[in-house]
């Protein structure tokens, strides 16, 4: 930057703060606040409602992570964010790919892709429901009269999970991604093409490098999405067969509103917010070698 | 010649068919719902199941119309959409904005904390939220619904990485030009920004007349510094006789 735009940006000192100050007071009053609260219950013990009554200190702290439940579920929530990433971003590229060139009537397959992403979780798990269920349920039939027991029996009940958390969340990574595909300039495709570059060499490094941005955001959009799955869980499955689809949202959710045990679910929380804070800082740390910025 | 089109035809019309047919096999949940939802209780509760519908009925329609005020709460739905999705653009450009285009302390912190923001769960926030709400008197209004979603994390981080792929020069053009620093949001970055989603998500800047003229104000600045021009004289728009090789202007006859 030049030494003239120096000197003219000292002169708007205040501007990026101005500028900045709706967003952050809309935060401060609903997102920041809220936490900051959270963490200091989670060092007091509270009533149902989530009041403090009495200065705890850091035993919940330490009654919450000695519980062996407690890794399980981290265990358990670790696995279903895992396998939702990776199918939720391989199924995304591929339809993307798939409809990256415009063609007559692609608007038809595209919308279809993108579709699910339109329907809440609770209309789609009530659809799941008869799909999965047991006696009488699509799949079963499908399968000729199996009696699987999709959300009641392991390993079923993850699948089931995860195969409507990925259904759910594959739209909205496809739709960023194909618009980065579409944006990759034409003619460097082309004179890839005429370089002898076959179609895996096109994708690889032509298509892939310059949608990095895309593809960034895509990620750090599924890291946190995956790890809040919610209502699948709590309608397809309840967390069951014992425990063993619970991840750490149902957890929580359990802790303070069926248990009663806000301070608990306090802790988790925090520690739940540590978790996506160290994937997304461990991917902005990856950020620099390989997204390109033009 | 006519064999090669008809191949090549045929192979379009396959990939099309492909295509379609995932996508189709994509959405089925979909339409077994749609056709589910014709059917009685009994029917679907019977066995063997029927995926199309035995006895087609609208029964379940008419039910929900009668138990659920629907239009009401499709009212209410679009009226809280409209009012966060405007807030959010607004208040997301001018913060995304300040974020890609100036350096000013505490803004590496400042933007952690807005990425923070897009990683607390929804769940853990919002029982403190009702109490705010409670306490500024504003529940059971469409102001308590729509408040804490005026702003987003990800509304801002998305702006922020649009405009960032856009030059850097041209601000400076713009700069130099006396443009004031709020002034080219709307003049520079906006215009490549606001009318095409498409645009706006790819991060590939719209060449449109405003632009087109930073765009203009910076080569000039670099052909100052062009063999040919000798720093003077340049100006776009000229008479022409040829292209500088340094600064890719018109040359001028001066």
């Amino acid at each position: 930057m030049t030494k003239a735009m120096h000197r003219i940006q000292r002169k708007n000192k205040f501007l990026p703060y101005l500028l900045i100050l709706p967003s952050m007071l809309l935060f401060s009053m609903f997102t920041f606040y809220p936490f900051l609260k959270t963490i200091a219950l989670s060092f007091f013990l509270t009533d149902k409602r989530g009041n403090p009554t009495k200065w705890a200190g850091i035993s919940n702290w330490v009654r919450v992570l000695s519980k062996e439940t407690f890794w399980k579920v981290i265990t358990i929530t670790l696995e279903i964010a895992g396998i939702n990433l990776v199918f939720t971003f391989g199924l995304a590229i591929f339809f993307a790919l798939l409809s990256s060139q415009k063609k007559k009537g692609g608007k038809l397959y595209q919308t279809m892709y993108a579709l699910p992403m339109a329907i809440a979780s609770s209309p789609a798990a009530a659809i799941f429901l008869f799909i999965f269920r047991q006696k009488n349920g699509v799949i079963n039939s499908l399968l000729g009269g199996a009696n699987i027991g999709w959300t009641t029996e392991m390993p079923y009940a993850m699948w089931a999970v995860c195969i409507m958390t990925i259904w759910m969340n594959v739209g909205i990574s496809y739709i960023f991604l194909l618009v980065g595909f579409r944006a990759v300039p034409q003619d460097l495709i082309e004179s890839a093409y005429l370089d002898g570059a076959g179609v895996w060499a096109r994708i690889w490094h032509v298509m892939l490098p310059m949608a990095s941005p895309q593809i960034f955001f895509v990620l750090f959009l599924n890291i946190a999405i995956s790890f809040r799955s919610f209502a699948q869980i709590k309608l397809l499955t309840g967390g069951g067969p014992a425990n063993a689809t619970k991840n750490l949202i149902y957890y929580i959710y359990e802790n303070a509103i069926i248990n009663g045990r806000y301070e608990t679910a306090c802790v988790q929380a925090i520690f739940l917010f540590g978790l996506i804070l160290l994937f997304t800082s461990l991917q902005f740390a990856l950020e620099k070698r390989f997204v390109h910025y033009q | 010649m006519s064999t090669a089109r008809t191949k090549k035809r045929a192979a379009e019309a396959a990939g099309f068919t492909v295509k379609l047919a995932l996508g189709l096999v994509f959405i089925s949940p979909l339409i077994i719902g749609l056709f589910f939802s014709f059917q009685t209780e009994q029917e679907l509760m019977s066995y063997p199941l029927h995926l199309l519908p035995q006895h087609f009925t609208l029964e379940n329609y008419q039910a929900v119309f009668a138990k659920v005020p629907l239009l009401l709460y499709l009212k209410n739905s679009v009226i809280v959409c409209v009012i966060a999705i405007f807030a959010q653009v607004i208040f997301a450009t001018l913060a995304a904005y300040a974020f890609a285009c100036f350096e000013f302390p505490f803004k590496k912190l400042l933007f952690s904390l807005v990425l923070a923001t897009t990683m607390v769960p929804g769940e853990v926030v919002v029982v403190t939220n009702y109490l705010t709400i409670q306490n500024m008197g504003l529940t059971n209004s469409y102001a308590g619904l729509v408040l804490p979603s005026l702003i987003s994390g990800t509304a801002i981080f998305l702006m922020r990485q649009y405009f960032l792929a856009l030059p850097k020069e041209y601000k400076e053009a713009a700069t130099i030009d006396g443009c004031r620093e709020i002034g080219y949001l709307p003049d520079g970055n906006l215009p490549g920004t606001y009318y095409d989603p498409d645009r706006l998500l790819s991060g590939q800047p719209r060449r449109d007349q405003q632009y087109a003229f930073y765009d203009r104000q910076y080569r000039i600045r670099m052909a100052l510094g062009c063999r040919q021009c000798q720093g003077a004289g340049c100006h776009y728009g000229g008479k022409g006789s040829g292209v500088h090789d340094r600064c890719g202007l018109l040359a001028c006859d001066r």
